[in-house]
C-alpha cells in the first residue's frame, strides 16, 4: 500500500531522553509523569534512548524509564518500546552483574507475554556500553556477553577505534559507535545518535528505492530534562532551538508551539557525511557507498554542488569495484564543473577514466570541462575523442554540438558546420549556430535562410532578440538596409536591454538616411553601454549629416576622450573644421 | 451506518486488504458509509491518533480481519476503539474468527462479534441488528456474549452461489489501485481437496466459486489501467477450471491488458498449453505447493500429488518462461529428518530459486484445519500445556518423528540454503 499515513502527520519515533543526574525524586517523579503521558503519542513502535548529563555509570535514571516503559505496555497492548539506555562502564564485575541484571529483568513479563501470544516482545532493553578509558577489551567483551546471554542486543560505544573487532568477537548483530571525541559526554553521544538515526533513515530509503531522498527523516524528539525542554529534532537540539517546554506534555493533545522549520536537507547531508568510522566498524561499506552516492545525486538535484561533490567523493572512497568508483568520480567531476571548479573537475575526470570502461564518456565531460574554461582547441581534442569512442552513455546530438560551439569559438567555421549537419535531431539552438557559421563563412544569403528557420520554431524572448539580430545582421550585410531595421526593431522590442540591437539600428538608420531615428537608436544604446566610443563618433556622423556641425564636433571630441584611437573622428574633426574655415562669413549660424 | 474496516499486519507491510475491500463494496451497495484501512508494520501511527481517528469518524461498527500472527494486537485495536467510541461493536472476521471457540470471546475483551465463515452477509445482518437495536439474539453466523456472560451463535450463513451477487470492491470505488504498489485479487473462492494441514476446505466446505469472466476481465483491465499494473491473486486454485482461467488469459490477451500476474495453482491444474497462455497474457510467476516430496509423507497429507507430477509442472512452467515458487513445510505428520532434508534436495535440484515464497517454513496448525482437530491423531505434540483460548497450536509443537531440535536443524538447513536468508513470514 503506497498511502502509509491514513492518520496524518507521522507520530515521533524515537525519544532522545537527556537526564540530570542531580533532579530530585519529586522532580524525577514529575519529569516521569510527563514522559508517560507523552507516551501514547508516539508510533506504536518507539525508541527511546537514555542518557546522562553526567557521565557517571549510573543506570537508575535507566531503570526509572524502562519501569515508565513497562507501565504504559501494561496499560495499553498495541504499542512496542526499545529502550537504549547508555552505561557507562569502568569495569565488568559483580556490581555490574548485579546492577544491570535488573534491566533485562524488567522484560522478563514481556517475554512470557510474546511466548503464550506467539508474537514478539513488546519491551526491548537494548543497551548500550560505553567502556571507559583503561577498560579492557576481555572486559567489554564480558559486558557485551551478559547482555547477549539475557536476549538482548548490546551496543558498543567506543571513542576512537577500539584496538579489536567488536562484530568479529560478538556477531553482526552487534552494534557499534565510533565516537572521535575522546572522553564520554552527552553532547556527543547525542551527536552520533543523530548521525546513526539520520544515515539509517537515509539507507532504508535507499534500499526501498523510495522518493524524496532529501525529505525530514523520521521523526525523533529531544528531551532535556534539566533545561525542561523538548526539541523537536536533533538539528534542533544541536541548535538550541527548543520546541517547547515539558510542561506542556501535561495539556496534551495541545499541539506545543515552537520553532520546527529546519534544513533538513543540509543536515541530512552534513550527519551523514560525519559517519566516519561508524560505517566500517559496522561492515556497511557498500551500504555507505550506496548511500553516498544516492544522496550525492539528490543534493546536485538540488543545486547544492558542493556537499554533492563531498557525497561523490566519500562515495568513490568506500568503492569496491571500478565500476563503482568511475561513477562516483563522474558525478564528483559534473559538481566541481557546475561549482565552475574547472581545475578539479578536469583532475576528477581524468582520474575516473583510469577506471571506467567507457573513456568517451570522461572525454565528453573533459571537454566540456575544457569549453567551460574557454581553452576551445583542448575542449576540441576531447570532444573528438569522445566521438571516436562512439560511448553509448554519451547524447551523440549534444557532443556534436559542443564540438561545433567549440569550433566556432576558434572561427573554424566550416568544420562546425559540418558537426552541426550530422545532428540526428537538429535543435533551434542548432539551426542558429548553423547560421552561425554560413555568416563567419561570408555567407549571409544562407545564414539569414538558417536564422529564419530558427525563429520558426518559436524560441523563447531572450533567444528570440539575438535571433532577430543576426537576421538583421544579414539583412545589413546584404545591403537590405530597411528590411534590417524591421528585424531589429523586433529583436529591441523583444529584448529591450540589448545594447547591440540599438548599435546596429543605428548604423542601418544612417545607410537609409534616416539621420534623426539613427541619432536615437545610437543615444538609447549609449544609455546601455555609456563608454562606447563608437556610437558618440556615429552620432557626430549623423549630426553632420544633418549640418549640425559644431554639435557633430563635439560628439566625435567626446568619443576621441573615451577612444583617442578611433581615427575615423579624428579625420572627420579636422573636417569639419576645415570646412568651418573655408565657409563664406555671410553662410554662418543663424543666416539660413 | 459508517463501518470501520482494519486490517493490521504487526510483522509485515501492509497489503491490499481484499476481502474487506468486499466487505466494504457490499456495506456501500446497501447505503451504508465504509472505509477500509490497511495497516501495517510500516504504518506510522500512534495509539493516540488511532483514537482521536475513531473518535472523529465515529464508527457503528468496526470490523477486523483476524488471524493467529494479528489476534492479540487486533484486540488491542479494538480496545481502543472501545476506549474512543464506546457505543461502537466490534467484530473479528477472517479465517481465525470462523473457527475460535466461542470462549475466545471472554479473552478477547474489546470484541462483540465473531464472524463464522463468509463476511459479506454476516456484517449485513450485524448491520441491520445494531441499526434496530437487535443484538441481544442470536445472529445468523455469528457468536456473541449473552448478558448472563454465555455465548450466542447463530446458524451458519449460507454464502452465495454466486459470487458475482457481490459487487466488486475495485468497480465500485471501495479499493483504489492507484494506492497499491501491487494489487491482490480474488476471482474464486474455496478449494475441493482436503489437505490436512489447510482450513480452506473446511471453511468453504470443499466447494469452489467463481467469479465470472466478463467480472475478472473487468476487475483486470480496470486496476491494471489505473494501478501499477502488478497483480497477485490469491485464489487458491486459480487453474482449476482450465476453460475457464484459458478464457481470462484469452480475454487480457485480446485486450492487450498491461498486467503482471503473480497466481497459485496446484501442479496437477497445469498444462503445457496453459503455462504457454499464461506467459502471453502477463503472468509472470506461478506458485504451487509442494508441501514434503518425501513418499513417506505426501501420502498422509491428503493432498493428492505425488512429486513427479509437480517436477513435470515446474518443467512446463519454466519452458513457457514462467517463475516457479514452491511452498513446502517441515514438521510435517510421519516427517522424519530425512525426509525433511529430502524435500529441500527436491527443490534444490528443480531449479527454483530458494527465497521467499519458496523459503519452507515449520507447518503452522490453525483452527479449522483437519490437524487442529485431532492434533494427538496426527503426531502433534504441543510444547505447551494450554495457549490463549484465541490461539491455536501454530508453531508450537514437535512430532512423533520430529523434535523439537531436529525442527531448529530443518530450519537452518533451509536457511543456510536459503538466497535471501529465509525471508519468509508467516500469516
Amino acid at each position: 500500500m503506497k498511502n502509509n499515513r491514513p492518520f496524518g502527520n507521522p507520530p515521533p519515533e524515537t525519544v532522545v531522553l537527556k537526564l540530570y543526574s542531580k533532579s530530585g525524586p519529586g522532580e524525577r517523579d514529575k519529569f516521569l509523569e510527563r514522559l508517560g503521558s507523552l507516551f501514547p503519542y508516539l508510533n506504536w513502535q518507539a525508541h527511546i534512548f537514555v542518557l546522562n548529563d553526567d557521565p557517571v555509570g549510573r543506570i537508575d535514571g535507566a531503570l526509572e524509564v524502562i519501569r515508565a516503559a513497562a507501565g504504559f505496555l501494561n496499560r495499553q497492548k498495541l504499542s512496542t518500546i526499545y529502550v537504549h539506555p547508555f552505561i557507562l562502564m569502568d569495569g565488568f564485575g559483580k556490581d555490574e552483574i548485579e546492577n544491570w541484571g535488573m534491566m533485562p529483568d524488567l522484560t522478563e513479563p514481556f517475554q512470557r507475554e510474546a511466548y503464550e501470544q506467539q508474537g514478539k516482545e513488546r519491551l526491548f532493553v537494548l543497551p548500550i556500553i560505553e567502556p571507559l578509558e583503561g577498560v579492557s577489551s576481555e572486559s567489554t567483551l564480558s559486558a557485551a556477553r551478559f547482555f547477549k546471554d539475557r536476549l538482548t542486543k548490546p551496543s558498543l560505544y567506543f571513542h576512537g577505534k577500539p584496538s579489536f573487532d567488536p562484530i568479529a568477537a560478538l556477531g553482526k548483530d552487534i552494534r557499534v559507535y565510533i565516537d572521535p571525541a575522546s572522553s564520554p559526554s552527552a553532547e556527543s553521544a547525542i551527536s552520533q545518535l543523530r548521525m546513526n538515526h539520520i544515515f539509517e533513515n537515509i539507507l532504508e530509503r535507499v534500499e526501498n528505492e523510495a522518493a524524496g531522498l532529501l525529505d525530514p527523516c523520521r521523526r525523533n524528539l529531544v528531551i532535556d530534562e534539566k533545561e525542561q525542554t523538548i526539541f523537536s529534532c536533533f538539528a534542533q537540539y544541536q541548535n538550541r532551538k527548543s520546541l517547547a517546554l515539558l510542561e506542556c506534555l501535561d495539556n496534551l493533545p495541545e499541539k506545543p508551539d515552537g520553532p520546527e522549520e529546519s534544513n533538513c536537507a543540509q543536515c541530512i547531508s552534513r550527519s551523514c557525511l560525519a559517519m566516519g568510522e561508524n560505517l566500517a566498524a559496522n561492515r556497511k561499506a557498500e551500504e555507505g557507498r550506496q548511500v553516498f552516492f544516492r544522496l550525492g545525486i539528490a543534493l546536485a538535484r538540488e543545486g547544492e554542488y558542493h556537499d554533492a561533490a563531498l557525497h561523490a567523493g566519500k562515495s568513490f572512497e568506500l568503492s569496491a569495484s571500478d565500476a563503482d568508483r568511475a561513477a562516483a568520480l563522474l558525478h564528483q567531476g559534473l559538481c566541481h564543473l557546475n561549482l565552475s571548479e574547472f581545475e578539479q573537475a578536469e583532475k576528477v575526470f581524468k582520474k575516473g577514466a583510469g577506471y571506467s570502461i567507457d573513456s568517451g564518456l570522461f572525454s565528453y565531460h573533459r571537454g566540456r570541462t575544457e569549453f567551460a574554461r574557454q581553452n576551445y582547441a583542448e575542449a576540441i581534442k576531447r570532444f573528438r575523442e569522445s566521438l571516436a569512442a562512439e560511448s553509448p552513455d554519451v547524447p551523440k546530438d549534444d557532443l556534436l554540438f559542443n564540438l561545433s560551439m567549440s569550433l566556432i569559438n576558434v572561427e573554424r567555421f566550416g568544420e562546425a558546420r559540418a558537426y552541426l549537419d550530422l545532428m540526428e535531431r537538429p535543435t533551434a539552438p542548432a539551426m542558429f549556430y548553423q547560421g552561425i557559421c554560413d555568416l563567419g563563412e561570408g555567407n549571409p544569403e544562407a545564414a539569414l535562410k538558417r536564422f529564419g528557420e530558427a525563429l520558426e520554431t518559436g524560441p523563447d524572448p531572450a533567444d528570440l532578440s539575438r535571433v532577430l539580430f543576426y537576421i538583421g545582421t544579414c539583412l545589413k550585410e546584404l545591403g537590405r538596409y530597411a528590411e534590417a531595421i524591421l528585424a531589429l526593431q523586433k529583436a529591441s522590442t523583444a529584448d529591450p536591454q540589448e545594447y547591440l540591437n540599438y548599435n546596429l539600428l543605428g548604423f542601418c538608420f544612417y545607410q537609409t538616411k534616416r539621420y534623426e531615428k539613427a541619432i536615437e537608436s545610437l543615444h538609447r544604446a549609449l544609455k546601455i553601454n555609456p563608454a562606447s566610443a563608437i556610437d558618440y563618433a556615429s552620432i557626430g556622423s549623423n549630426l553632420r549629416e544633418l549640418g549640425r556641425l559644431e554639435d557633430a564636433v563635439a560628439m566625435y571630441k567626446m568619443a576621441l576622450s573615451l577612444d583617442p584611437n578611433l581615427a575615423f573622428a579624428r579625420e572627420n574633426i579636422a573636417k569639419i573644421e576645415r570646412a568651418l574655415r573655408e565657409r563664406p562669413a555671410n553662410t554662418g549660424r543663424g543666416d539660413s | 451506518m459508517r463501518v470501520l474496516l482494519i486490517d493490521f499486519n504487526p510483522f509485515m507491510a501492509p497489503v491490499t486488504p481484499i476481502s474487506l475491500g468486499y466487505l466494504g463494496a457490499v456495506l456501500k451497495s446497501k447505503g451504508h458509509e465504509a472505509r477500509v484501512l490497511s495497516l501495517g508494520s510500516t504504518t506510522l501511527f500512534s495509539p493516540a491518533a488511532f483514537r482521536a481517528y475513531i473518535k472523529e469518524y465515529s464508527p457503528g461498527l468496526v470490523g477486523f480481519g483476524a488471524y493467529q500472527r494479528n489476534i492479540f494486537h487486533v484486540n488491542a485495536l479494538a480496545t481502543l476503539v472501545k476506549e474512543a467510541a464506546p457505543g461502537a461493536f466490534v467484530v473479528l472476521g477472517g479465517p481465525q474468527a470462523t473457527f475460535l471457540p466461542d470462549d475466545a470471546l471472554a479473552a478477547l475483551t474489546g470484541v462483540d462479534f465473531l464472524c463464522r465463515g463468509e463476511g459479506e452477509r454476516v456484517i449485513l445482518a450485524i448491520v441491520d441488528a445494531i441499526g434496530s437495536g437487535g443484538t441481544t439474539a442470536p445472529l445468523q453466523g455469528t457468536t456473541s456474549r449473552n448478558r448472563e456472560g454465555g455465548y450466542l451463535t447463530g446458524p451458519p450463513v449460507i454464502p452465495a452461489a454466486n459470487l458475482d451477487e457481490y459487487p466488486s470492491p475495485w468497480l465500485e470505488g471501495t479499493l483504489d489501485p492507484a494506492d497499491m504498489d501491487e494489487a491482490i485479487m480474488l476471482t474464486s473462492r474455496g478449494c475441493p481437496y482436503s489437505c490436512a494441514f489447510c482450513y480452506t476446505p473446511a471453511a468453504s466446505g470443499r466447494k469452489i466459486r467463481a467469479h465470472s469472466v466478463e467480472r475478472v476481465i473487468e476487475e483486470i483491465a480496470f486496476v491494471a489501467r489505473h494501478g501499477s499494473g502488478r497483480m497477485w491473486f490469491a485464489d487458491p486454485n486459480f487453474s482449476f477450471d482450465e476453460n475457464r482461467v484459458g478464457e481470462i488469459l484469452e480475454g487480457i490477451a485480446r485486450r492487450d491488458i498491461k498486467a503482471q500476474m503473480w497466481i497459485e495453482t496446484r501442479a496437477d491444474m497445469l498444462s503445457k498449453e496453459l503455462t504457454i497462455l499464461m506467459k502471453r497474457a502477463g503472468v509472470y510467476l506461478v506458485a504451487m505447493g509442494l508441501e514434503s516430496a518425501s513418499e513417506n509423507v505426501y501420502p498422509h497429507l491428503n493432498k493428492n500429488l505425488n512429486p513427479d507430477r509437480i517436477r513435470r509442472a515446474i518443467e512446463m512452467a519454466f519452458e513457457a518462461g514462467l517463475d516457479v515458487e514452491l511452498f513446502s513445510q517441515f514438521a510435517l505428520p510421519h516427517e522424519r529428518f530425512d525426509d525433511a532434508m529430502k524435500t529441500l534436495d527436491f527443490v534444490k535440484e528443480s531449479g527454483v530459486k530458494i527465497r521467499g515464497n519458496s523459503n519452507a517454513q515449520q507447518m503452522q496448525i490453525y483452527f479449522g484445519s483437519q490437524i487442529s482437530v485431532d492434533p494427538a491423531g496426527y503426531g502433534i505434540r504441543t510444547l505447551r500445556e494450554s495457549f490463549p483460548p484465541y490461539a491455536s497450536i501454530g508453531g508450537e509443537f514437535e512430532t512423533e518423528w520430529l523434535a523439537k531440535p531436529e525442527i531448529e536443524k530443518v530450519k537452518a538447513a533451509w536457511k543456510a540454503q536459503s538466497l535471501d536468508g529465509g525471508k519468509r513470514v508467516v500469516s
